[in-house]
């Protein structure tokens, strides 16, 4: 009997980024045009895994999921006392990280992907980057999450175990997700580095903000679609819709019956289509 | 300890408070959007986890499955 394999492969790059040099980790499948996949906050690239297996995505484009570091399989620098400092994530290290990625993997008209944190990043790789990536897709993508400081705290607590963030993370799926697809956001929540999620929403709450630049993103540039989840509480959907009115050029897509992990959402067995056939139209054009 | 009858005179350590309508929104098979558990209700629709901060954020798995429990009830109710 033959093995079943996945098409997937997984692989190192060392990436160096701001002077220090990173062992970074990512899976990919399909051939044709590079499209760069970003996972959520204090998660790992495994999130994409059955978008890497649907074979309506590998058909025609080179799907990359990446760990960034101090997620999933990217262990942090070995040149740095990395424990000395609080970890935290910041913009200006993602998109050097994102310049870095493109150009070590000779990328050449890219695609970038990302839900959640990576839905923020997406408009603001397209403002930072212009022309770094053909198009960007901001899956729950908004202008700002403010008036949620007193939250983080909770995300990494002595008291708190790290099975409090799992639980808060399957309320973000939408009621209508197979059940074995929450409790597999759910688990791969459970395995993060207890202090990554709150030193990822560091970004994703308060650096992340263009309120006042989102007009300037030239979409000439970098095209920019957002999209929106009818179930997606941490983002709603009203928020993207106003992202993607401020940008001229900018596409809106609402996925009804979808939360907040919209990729996890993707089992070509499940009865939804609507990221595959949201993401596909949008890239074809 | 859940006691169904809060009276002002009673401490607790985790309140869920909400209006009927909430309520029975947040009971339904499928929820409409941000009804899926307590936590979005409160964020999105006013509804209150109150009591002891630290607490609720260290039982969260527990009260989010308090909601699976609450709607498998309302729908054998419903059923029945």
């Amino acid at each position: 009997m033959s093995a079943r394999l996945a098409d997937i492969v997984g692989r190192y790059v060392y990436l160096e980024v701001e002077g220090i040099e990173y062992r970074v980790y990512f899976e990919e499948a399909g051939e044709g045009i590079p499209v760069v996949l970003q996972h959520t906050a204090g998660c790992d690239g495994r999130q994409w895994r059955h978008v890497l297996e649907d074979p309506d995505f590998t058909s025609k484009y080179r799907m990359i999921a990446i760990d960034l570091p101090f997620h999933g399989r990217s262990l942090p620098p070995v040149s740095q006392e990395w424990w000395k400092a609080e970890y935290k994530l910041r913009q200006d290290f993602l998109l050097n990280f994102y310049e870095a990625l493109v150009t070590t993997l000779e990328l050449e008209n890219a695609v970038y992907a990302g839900v959640s944190l990576g839905g923020h990043l997406a408009p603001d790789l397209a403002l930072h980057r212009p022309g770094l990536f053909q198009a960007a897709f901001g899956f729950g993508a908004a202008l700002a999450t403010k008036g949620v400081d007193r939250f983080p705290q909770w995300f990494h607590h002595p008291r708190v175990s790290n099975d409090s963030k799992p639980a808060m993370m399957y309320t973000g799926c939408a009621p209508q997700s197979p059940e074995a697809n929450k409790r597999e956001t759910a688990y791969m929540y459970s395995q993060g580095a207890p202090p990554v999620l709150k030193g990822d929403v560091s970004y994703y709450f308060n650096e992340h903000d263009l309120t006042e630049t989102a007009r300037s993103i030239d979409t000439s540039k970098t095209a920019l679609h957002i999209v929106g989840s009818e179930y997606d509480w941490p983002s709603p959907p009203a928020g993207s819709e106003a992202l993607a009115a401020e940008v001229e050029g900018a596409t809106f897509t609402y996925m009804a019956g979808v939360g907040h992990f919209s990729m996890s959402k993707t089992r070509r067995s499940s009865r939804s289509t609507s990221f595959r056939s949201s993401t596909r139209r949008s890239v074809d054009e | 300890m859940i006691d169904p009858v809060v009276t002002p005179f009673d401490g607790f350590d985790i309140q869920l408070l909400g209006s009927e309508e909430q309520w029975s929104k947040l009971l339904e098979p499928n929820p409409p959007p941000f009804y899926q558990d307590f936590y979005p209700a409160m964020v999105h629709h006013g509804f209150r986890i109150e009591g002891d901060m630290e607490m609720i954020y260290a039982f969260l798995p527990a009260i989010r499955r308090l909601g699976d429990l609450f709607r498998t009830v309302a729908a054998t109710e419903m059923a029945a």
